[in-house]
């Protein structure tokens, strides 16, 4: 490695590490850097996650038949999201935001099928009503 | 095979059309050409990635001293491959007819295949498109390939992998690219039929824009000097999105914040929270490019999903330093080897890395006078126009 660039990756690193420390970035602002390097596998796993469910992008608008399993996503996502942000340690809270994002994504896919079959539907529909137009 | 018919074979072409690949193409063929080796352009008339449909009459013109050759796009069903594309992004590997079926509405283009028989060697480029796999498929002695490979689940699927393997050559862009390629291989269990070889693209040696003009340039588009520059298509697949919330927590965070220049095109927005912020310079001709480069304090290169990274090229031979993702293997390598910038992983080390750079101008200056240095021994023309026409010869 150019020697000037690992010197400044140092730097940048040590900068990062500060600034952490002085609390000038939250858990929304480091990817996998909230808990120790040394911490067990499966807190940095978590954390991980919990990051994942803050950034995944917003369920979109609900239509009327999936409103409610669209809700409950965007509750669960909300609550993982929030726990994301409380202070590094507990595990049981990193376990419950981890399922919370599990139950969001699990909740967000049962939407998409809503909406598939709905436009699968909708274009049987179209496709009788051209039938019955050309004959 | 000193005067063999040389072809290249992109998906679209065009001065306004953005991308790496299709500016890797053009440069490509214009160099060679203008050196003594003809290279023809055969190509759709299509301009939009998205719709591919036909926006340019069919027939054969002069363009930047290229002849370029264009037919019409072959019948595809939009539909089908935007969904399989989807679905192999979400799944991975699908099922041998659905790679298939996905490949078969890629686009791709009857004529162009007939009018490639009429080369002794086809360079097509990249590998994601139809016009790439079918003609690898129909004729791969004649066929060599750019892949401009990317770390993603449409690069492992099997066809795709055994298209490549057939092909008479393969040319990477980067030794990044060629250990990317390696696993993908290993893990695929097929072997390509003649070592790759990496080519890359190449630049000249022009002189660094002056500081009076860097200067005019920022003021035409109502900036000062010094402001953190994105230069690319605006889509999520290109890490845009990701810029956007780095770049919220550089405003918070940075005791002086510089804002944040778009040049290119696309339709992902900044989000309200910068918004105000951020300066729109949209599509700028070549010729003024090196000037929003010159004026930018850094460039911020956010994708993953890059095989060569031209624009950190263009950026260090205007004399900007350059901020990339850690997750680009190819981008991090050539700012760990070059020195010509630093690399982020999330929003606190992008904020870090461009407080660094942009507020020490000692340092901006060795890494901008390291990636000049790099660009022009490792990539000028000559050397690539070398790597070029030897691997040629190996394969004749």
């Amino acid at each position: 490695m150019n020697p000037d660039i690992a010197d400044s990756m140092d730097e940048l690193r040590r900068r990062v590490m500060a600034a952490r420390e002085a609390g000038t970035y939250g858990p929304g602002d480091l990817r996998g850097e909230v808990v120790p390097a040394d911490a067990p596998p499966l807190v940095r796993g978590l954390a991980d996650a919990a990051r994942l469910a803050e950034v995944a992008p917003p369920p979109r608008p609900s239509g009327d038949h999936a409103g409610g399993v669209r809700g409950a996503a965007a509750r669960a996502k909300h609550a993982a999201a929030d726990l994301a942000r409380r202070p590094v340690g507990d595990v049981a809270e990193r376990t419950t935001a981890f399922n919370l994002a599990l139950v969001a994504y699990v909740a967000e896919l049962a939407a998409e099928v809503v909406e598939l079959r709905a436009e699968v539907d909708r274009l049987a529909a179209e496709r009788g009503d051209t039938a019955r137009g050309g004959a | 095979m000193t005067h063999a018919r040389i072809a290249f074979v992109p998906p679209r072409f065009g001065p306004t059309v953005v991308g790496g690949a299709e500016a890797l193409c053009r440069a490509l063929a214009a160099n060679l050409t203008a050196h003594g080796t003809p290279v023809d352009i055969i190509t759709t008339c299509a301009l939009d990635h998205r719709t591919w449909a036909d926006a340019l009459p069919e027939g054969e013109n002069r363009e930047g001293g290229l002849r370029v050759r264009r037919f019409r796009v072959g019948p595809r069903d939009a539909a089908t491959f935007a969904r399989l594309h989807g679905a192999i992004q979400r799944r991975g590997i699908v099922p041998f007819d659905q790679q298939v079926e996905w490949m078969a509405n890629s686009v791709w283009s009857p004529g162009a295949l007939r009018a490639a028989r009429e080369y002794d060697r086809v360079v097509v480029m990249p590998y994601l498109f139809g016009t790439a796999f079918w003609q690898q498929v129909a004729d791969p002695d004649r066929t060599v390939v750019i892949p401009c490979l990317h770390d993603e689940p449409h690069a492992r699927q099997p066809v795709v992998l055994d298209a490549l393997c057939s092909a008479r050559g393969v040319m990477l862009n980067a030794e990044g690219e060629g250990d990317l390629l390696g696993q993908l291989l290993a893990r695929h269990g097929g072997a390509l039929r003649n070592a790759p070889r990496v080519v890359g693209c190449g630049f000249d040696d022009d002189p660094v824009p002056s500081a009076d003009a860097a200067q005019a340039f920022a003021r035409r588009h109502g900036l000062e000097p010094g402001y953190l520059l994105y230069a690319g298509r605006r889509e999520q697949g290109k890490g845009v999105g990701e810029l956007y919330d780095h770049y919220a927590t550089y405003l918070r965070t940075a005791p002086r914040p510089r804002p944040l220049a778009l040049m290119g095109t696309g339709d992902l927005a900044p989000p309200r929270a910068i918004r105000h912020h951020v300066v729109d310079l949209g599509f700028v001709e070549a010729r003024e490019r090196a000037l929003a480069y010159a004026a930018a304090g850094a460039l911020a290169q956010p994708s993953r999903l890059e095989s060569f990274g031209m624009v950190l090229f263009e950026a260090w031979l205007a004399g900007t330093p350059v901020l990339v993702n850690e997750e680009s293997d190819v981008m991090r390598a050539h700012c760990a080897h070059g020195g010509g910038g630093l690399w982020f992983r999330d929003g606190a080390t992008f904020s870090e890395a461009a407080q660094m750079v942009l507020d020490d101008p000692a340092l901006a200056r060795r890494l901008a006078d390291a990636g000049r240095h790099y660009a022009l021994d490792d990539f000028g023309w000559p050397r690539v126009r070398a790597r070029f026409l030897d691997a040629m010869a190996d394969w004749a």
